[in-house]
């Protein structure tokens, strides 16, 4: 097991380095000066060539590809990813400062794809082609249809708009997160259901659930204690790229219900073209989503006692 | 003591193209106080008929008939009724021990799972599931790491140990071993003759023992019913030494311990219907009357042959 983590834990260090060359490519091949459009922002009408040059130097835009990716990696490492162009504020610190809004976002989101995801596969698994699972079958397949942002368009008009019952936009308490983790939970509530399903069914074929069986314990022991850990290795797999897609997919929530988060944030930089904020949104995500597999990874392998105990990854 | 009884038990599944018989008119009774075996070739229904008698047939199987056990007919039973019997009625040992085993889980929880359906309180529980690991001869400084162990840490020898343990846990007055001996080698299949043993001396009713094996027949068995095509067709206490039916002489010459002489044709494709007798196609000692009417059973409950060669 620590061979294991060890060998994992190295193996993170390259893809690490390719998502940051990635990052950095962006700001290089997307169209547009930026030296030019920062000028604008400056209130400098007139673009002289002179102007243009001493920007660039001032940007460090002038000097060859490679030097600019070292540069700016060397400050990454130190937590330091640049200036935004439009207003000069540190790229990291405003990271930092809305990075609790989506974590809290991510971390509410999470808790209901995990605790209703695997109900309703477990459930939906349990009463196979009776009628509960039938309608869970139906609602899930119809989560997975709803485009999220549709789906918290009807949130919002239902419960904030016509019920008043919950806040919309901006932060106001727990009460807040409610319908945002809603939105951006469902499909992925959906989806983990499917697979738990699945996965629990491929248990029941297996010899040791008829052995169970001929034991004459409760189905809801057979269920919970011999299925249940069986069929929860693929899905906990599934949770953790999940919540690499969760933690992405809350820019268009955030942007949706007004959460000054960091997806927000990206979407703004977007339209600004504000490169040191894209890149180092996608550097600190990547990272993040890297640092989660790992974590998962690490987890199945403790929920797995032949990989904990038998030492073979 | 309770006999289990089989009286015209069908059973069938739906396929596309209509019904697989695994089952055809079955009626024998498994004598308390035995160990019966019922041998024949894969197919032929042996381990349907076991399932059936655990009452852990697919959904979709459809039934008729009955099974008796005492007063209870198991096919009018609730899923709960037969849950209950489970285990405390009717043991099974699986074939198989490495996959009848939760990988995940620890092999105590697994006994005390079983253990714990039967009379008693923890602690008794507690000096049950030690004394049953002793007498089916893990040494007693062993016990505590075999316990908490995994499957997989085990040998497959302690996992066919554990799995005849888990059979009598919850003190069944039946046991059903469904091919004990599939797959083993031989020092393993030397162990469960030894474990089956063993289940006896736990003061069992009675045994059924599905298999192919014919030395554990021989060796452990009082007596043997041979099945083909969905059908018994031979039963008795001196079936193997003094086999009556052409079918039983073939299967038995077959054996590799009998000179493995392969038997003519194949068996018919469940599901195939059948004028006559199901063995009659490949019958050396066929008679016209075998191919235009299906021979009923001759003799009594205990010694029975379905053939007109014995009418």
């Amino acid at each position: 097991m620590i061979r294991y983590t060890g060998k994992r834990f190295i193996s993170v260090i390259p893809v690490i380095i390719g998502i940051s060359i990635i990052a950095f490519m962006l700001g290089l091949i997307t169209p547009g000066d930026p030296a030019a459009m920062a000028l604008g922002r400056d209130g400098v009408s007139q673009v002289t060539p002179q102007l243009l040059e001493n920007k660039r130097q001032e940007l460090g835009l002038d000097q060859p590809g490679l030097i600019q990716y070292l540069n700016w990696a060397k400050k990454a490492i130190k937590g330091d990813l640049g200036k935004s162009y439009v207003d000069h504020t540190s790229v990291s610190g405003e990271i930092l400062r809305r990075l609790p809004v989506t974590l809290t976002l991510s971390g509410y989101t999470m808790l209901l794809v995990c605790v209703f995801g695997l109900l309703f596969g477990v459930y939906s698994a349990a009463y196979l082609n009776r009628i509960p699972d039938v309608i869970m079958k139906f609602i899930m397949n119809l989560l997975m249809a709803f485009p999220a942002f549709w789906l918290g368009i009807i949130l919002i008009i239902v419960f904030g708009e016509n019920l008043k019952l919950l806040p919309t936009n901006g932060i106001d308490g727990i009460s807040s997160f409610i319908l945002p983790s809603v939105t951006l939970a469902s499909a992925n509530i959906a989806m983990t259901g499917r697979l738990m399903r699945s996965s629990m069914l491929e248990e029941f074929g297996k010899q040791y659930m008829l052995a169970a069986d001929a034991k004459g314990i409760r189905r809801t022991q057979i269920l919970l204690f011999h299925a249940l850990p069986n069929a929860m290795l693929p899905v906990i797999t599934y949770l953790g790229s999940c919540l690499g897609g969760i933690l992405g997919g809350s820019a268009v929530i955030e942007t949706i219900f007004s959460l000054p988060g960091i997806g927000s944030y990206v979407l703004e930089a977007i339209h600004a073209r504000d490169y040191p904020i894209i890149q180092g949104y996608v550097l600190f995500m990547g990272v993040v989503y890297v640092i989660i597999s790992l974590g998962i990874d690490l987890l199945c392998a403790l929920l797995n006692p032949k990989m904990r105990l038998g030492g073979k990854a | 003591m309770r006999d289990i009884r089989l009286d015209q038990v069908e059973i069938r599944f739906p396929v596309k193209e209509g019904f697989v018989e695994a089952a055809v008119g079955v009626t024998t009774t498994f004598q308390s106080g035995e160990i019966t075996a019922i041998i024949g070739e894969s197919g032929c229904g042996k381990s349907v008929l076991g399932l059936a008698i655990l009452g852990l047939l697919p959904i979709y199987a459809q039934i008729s008939g009955s099974i008796w056990l005492g007063e209870n007919d198991l096919f009018r039973m609730s899923p709960k009724q037969m849950r209950n019997l489970r285990g405390r009625e009717i043991g099974f040992i699986a074939q198989n021990p490495a996959d009848s085993l939760n990988p995940v889980r620890k092999i105590k929880g697994q006994l005390m799972e079983a253990i714990r359906l039967s009379q008693g309180d923890f602690s008794e529980h507690n000096k049950k599931l030690y004394g049953l690991l002793k007498d089916f001869g893990f040494p007693k400084e062993q016990l505590t790491r075999v316990l908490q162990s995994y499957p997989f840490q085990l040998s497959g020898g302690m996992k066919q140990r554990i799995s005849s343990a888990m059979g009598i846990a919850s003190d069944a007055n039946w046991i059903l071993a469904d091919e004990p001996s599939k797959g083993l080698d031989y020092d393993l299949r030397e162990q469960t003759y030894e474990n089956l043993r063993q289940i006896k001396k736990h003061g069992v009713e009675g045994m059924i023992i599905i298999t192919h094996d014919i030395v554990l027949a021989e060796k452990l068995c009082d007596s043997v019913a041979v099945m083909y095509s969905g059908q018994i067709i031979e039963k008795g206490k001196n079936v193997l030494s003094n086999p009556r039916h052409p079918y039983t002489k073939g299967l038995l010459d077959s054996f590799p311990s009998h000179g493995m002489h392969a038997m003519e044709g194949k068996s018919p494709a469940p599901g195939e219907i059948m004028l006559g007798c199901r063995f009659a196609s490949r019958c050396s000692k066929a008679m016209p009357v075998c191919r235009k009417q299906s021979p009923t059973e001759y003799g009594n409950n205990e010694e029975m042959v379905r053939c007109f060669l014995y009418d």
